[in-house]
């Protein structure tokens, strides 16, 4: 499976530019509501009409503004998986799925093989009113590959499942799928990091960042995409000498390797250690607000030395807080040189 | 009443109504199918002009009608080199019926099928079915309560139709004479009897539609939410 999508688009609030190519590979798009990520998807599917550009699946052009090609959804072979399913509601799961199948003398099997892979039997003459919500995306998946695309989107797929049907989806979702290769389009960035081996992120019909999952989280670009990766603690920050940079901010000092020019710090809440003895890069600190989750707490904590009220975030787990909470003494918040974010 | 009572006016008027209800319903539904793929502008525009006929007075609509199929008008001209009479004939009453039952079926229609979810239509598009084969399997079934809705309404409208019908088919016993118009002439001649028996029967047909109509949009509210 190859994919090449260049295209531009003027929607109401901004222009979407997107430009990428994926092969044999499955990529997430991350972004806010409203930043153009499904709009792309429509593009691909020919459900939308981009303004410029081209759009090739597989050495076949869907979509050519230059050569006014725009071969309609109907003929591209592109399957989407929508958000609320969009099962037909006047027919039972075997219709659904049976209306996609193509007319093939072996439909028949095809159908009881998909009926079997995505567990439907049982539910042959189910409306689609009477199914669960994991049942009706079983049904629509099924419906989606009855069609033999050749590339799969997946809008918020797993947006309208809760919890543990959530997580058993995501676990099934590449098996079910097979050899199809999928882009998704999600605001969750866990499902991303965990369904796709690149990532895009978006933010106003731009694209921000396109590399590896571990590239895009550990390294993002620049502090926008940071942030909307849930980078959480960030500042000014002005390179003094080697190795040193000054936040103003955050009243301190850090160490930082390199020489290179410095305009934004940031570290992720996970990275700050808390500890009771100073090491490098460790300042004193108070903890001002705490959330605690059932396995985890936010820390939002100021550093004693800093004029201004400004709070940073640490997350760590419950246990360290329940010792954090217990000791009287003084406490260090830490920032890893090696995990600090440089922009 | 000495001689048999005259039931033509109930054979012209079913003939009118069935005619003109079964071309209505066509007619609505393909032009709100055409308006709904139109740009938002013309859509507008059209939807104004489609919907002017329900907001007029039948019987300016007759006058201008009379107007439009006149000897002095370009299409009365070519009617009259056809030698087609239209004016005072049996098919002006389907004429008059259809203008004044078009703007409710096509309403009806239009709110019947823009209210089907639009991921729908546009994921049975990404299946590779035809568009033929999304408004047969899909569209249809799906709004088909609307659909019997506007039918039942454009029939009953129809069946009562007398101000532009008087205007362009006029009132030619055996030929042009509906039953509202028996209504209207045997009042008015002081033939009370025979208009009670015409009203009787009208509401009866009215009230018929209506069950009918009960009936038919239960049976098509299940299956177009998939409850049968």
């Amino acid at each position: 499976m190859r994919l090449k999508v260049n295209i531009e688009k003027k929607l109401t609030r901004f222009n979407l530019k997107v430009h990428f190519e994926m092969e044999q590979e499955n990529i997430s798009i991350l972004g806010p509501s409203g930043s153009g990520k499904s709009v792309t998807l429509k593009c691909i599917a020919g459900i939308e009409k981009p303004d410029r550009g081209r759009i090739v699946l597989n050495d076949r052009v869907l979509f050519d503004s230059e050569r006014g090609i725009n071969i309609p959804p109907e003929q591209r072979r592109v399957g989407y998986l929508f958000q609320n399913y969009a099962l037909f509601p006047h027919m039972t799961v075997t219709e659904n799925i049976g209306i996609a199948l193509p007319p093939h003398a072996n439909a028949k099997a095809r159908m009881a093989e998909l009926i079997e892979i995505f567990q439907l039997d049982g539910l042959e003459d189910s409306y689609p009113k009477r199914l669960s919500g994991g049942e009706q995306q079983r049904v629509a998946l099924a419906r989606m590959l009855a069609a033999n695309p050749e590339i799969v989107l997946l809008d918020e797929p797993f947006s309208a499942l809760d919890g543990i049907l959530r997580e058993q989806m995501q676990l099934r979702l590449p098996c079910l799928l097979g050899d199809n290769n999928y882009l998704m389009v999600t605001h969750d960035m866990d499902e991303a990091y965990r369904l796709s081996e690149k990532i895009m992120v978006m933010n106003s019909g731009c694209m921000l960042a396109f590399d590896t999952r571990e590239k895009v989280f550990d390294a993002p670009p620049d502090l926008m995409t940071a942030r909307l990766l849930g980078l959480r603690n960030y500042s000014e920050a002005t390179r003094v000498r080697e190795n040193v940079i000054m936040v103003p901010k955050w009243g301190c000092y850090l160490e930082c390797g390199g020489k290179e020019r410095v305009s934004h710090v940031g570290i992720r809440p996970q990275h700050i250690l808390m500890s009771e003895s100073p090491e490098v890069n460790s300042f004193g600190c108070e903890v001002v607000q705490v959330l605690e989750d059932r396995f985890s707490a936010t820390l939002f904590f100021r550093l004693l030395n800093q004029a201004k009220e400004i709070l940073l975030q640490a997350v760590v787990d419950k246990a360290r807080w329940e010792q954090i909470r217990k000791a009287s003494q003084s406490l260090y918040a830490c920032f890893p040189p090696e995990k600090l974010l440089i922009f | 009443m000495a001689m048999a009572f005259d039931l033509s006016p109930l054979w012209i008027s079913l003939k009118t109504t069935l005619v003109s209800t079964v071309m209505v319903f066509f007619l609505g539904i393909g032009v709100a199918q055409w308006v709904m793929s139109l740009s938002p502008r013309a859509k507008n525009v059209l939807d104004a002009l489609f919907t002017f006929p329900m907001i007029l007075p039948p019987t300016v609509l007759g006058f201008f009608l009379l107007l439009l199929l006149g000897n002095s008008s370009p299409l009365g001209q070519l009617l009259k080199a056809l030698d087609l009479k239209v004016i005072f004939s049996w098919a002006a009453t389907v004429i008059s019926g259809s203008v004044v039952a078009f703007p409710l079926m096509y309403r009806t229609a239009r709110g019947a099928f823009e209210q089907i979810d639009r991921s729908v239509i546009d994921v049975a598009r990404t299946l590779g079915l035809s568009r033929p084969k999304i408004f047969t399997k899909i569209l249809l079934p799906l709004s088909l309560p609307g659909l019997m809705a506007g039918t039942i309404l454009s029939f009953s409208r129809t069946l009562g139709e007398f101000g532009a019908t008087l205007m362009i088919a006029g009132n030619i016993p055996k030929k042009t004479q509906t039953i509202p118009l028996a209504i209207f002439f045997a009042v008015e001649g002081g033939d009370m009897k025979t208009a009670l028996i015409w009203v009787a029967l009208i509401m009866l047909l009215s009230l018929l539609s209506m069950v009918l109509q009960s009936l038919w949009s239960s049976r098509s509210q299940s299956i177009a939410s998939g409850r049968s």
